[in-house]
């Protein structure tokens, strides 16, 4: 049996929404880690910070939303969802 | 444990062969969700429709389209992130010859078409 498949380019700059239909921000890149020949991607970053990360840029204000992978659903790339509240991925990134 | 930021060191990176020579950019990254495990990074897509695709799939269908007037035969070169050898700040060298891959069907056209007929010609 197959496992589905997508795009990762199709995902950058798509709002992330939680099951109430809060925004967390925009996807613009995600972190991936080399395990032997796989590279498994361990978080998805969201939000201004996460787009001025890709440039190098790092404001101390303005830091990346991380999300780990099994928080967010991406199997529409048109329309990824997070798995928890809003509230309570802000509650982890505080932690 | 090398770490990876796929839109900064993987997507529109120059990629190379074995032999370091150029063989287009990564135009697009296939991910396969494997449920209860991470995801896992698939496959490396490359060319003009992969591109494409960015702007919209109007614009893809219509690159396609346009695709078979085109010498290059197929749209996208689809390659398994198993062949990719090293990748570095400024490019990822993949474990294969380009002049066998669709990536390079311009230049091969251009020697059976061309070169090969010039360097017949008696001189």
């Amino acid at each position: 049996m197959s496992t589905p498949k997508i795009h990762f380019e199709l995902l950058l700059g798509k709002v992330v929404r939680d099951p109430q239909g809060v925004g967390v921000g925009r996807i613009f890149s995600a972190h991936a880690e080399i395990e032997g020949a796989d590279a498994v991607v361990r978080e998805f970053l969201l939000g201004p910070g996460a787009l001025l990360a890709r440039f190098g840029i790092s404001f101390p204000r303005w830091k990346p939303v991380r999300v780990p992978w099994d928080l967010i659903d991406i199997a529409d790339p048109e329309h990824p969802r997070l798995r928890c509240s809003a509230a309570e991925l802000a509650g982890r990134q505080r932690s | 444990m090398k770490k990876l930021d796929l839109a900064r060191d993987v997507l529109d990176k120059q990629v190379v062969d074995r032999d370091e020579t150029k063989m287009g950019r990564v135009d697009g990254l296939i991910l396969e969700l494997r449920g209860d495990r991470p995801p896992r990074i698939d496959a490396i897509e490359m060319g003009f429709v992969v591109l494409a695709r960015r702007m919209g799939p109007r614009v893809e269908r219509w690159l396609e389209k346009l695709r078979r007037f085109s010498i290059r035969k197929t749209a996208r070169q689809r390659v398994a992130w198993e062949k990719v050898i090293e990748i570095k700040p400024y490019q990822i060298q993949l474990d294969l010859k380009a002049i066998d891959t669709p990536a390079f069907a311009w230049e091969r056209w251009l020697r059976d078409h061309f070169v090969a007929k010039a360097e017949a010609k008696p001189k």
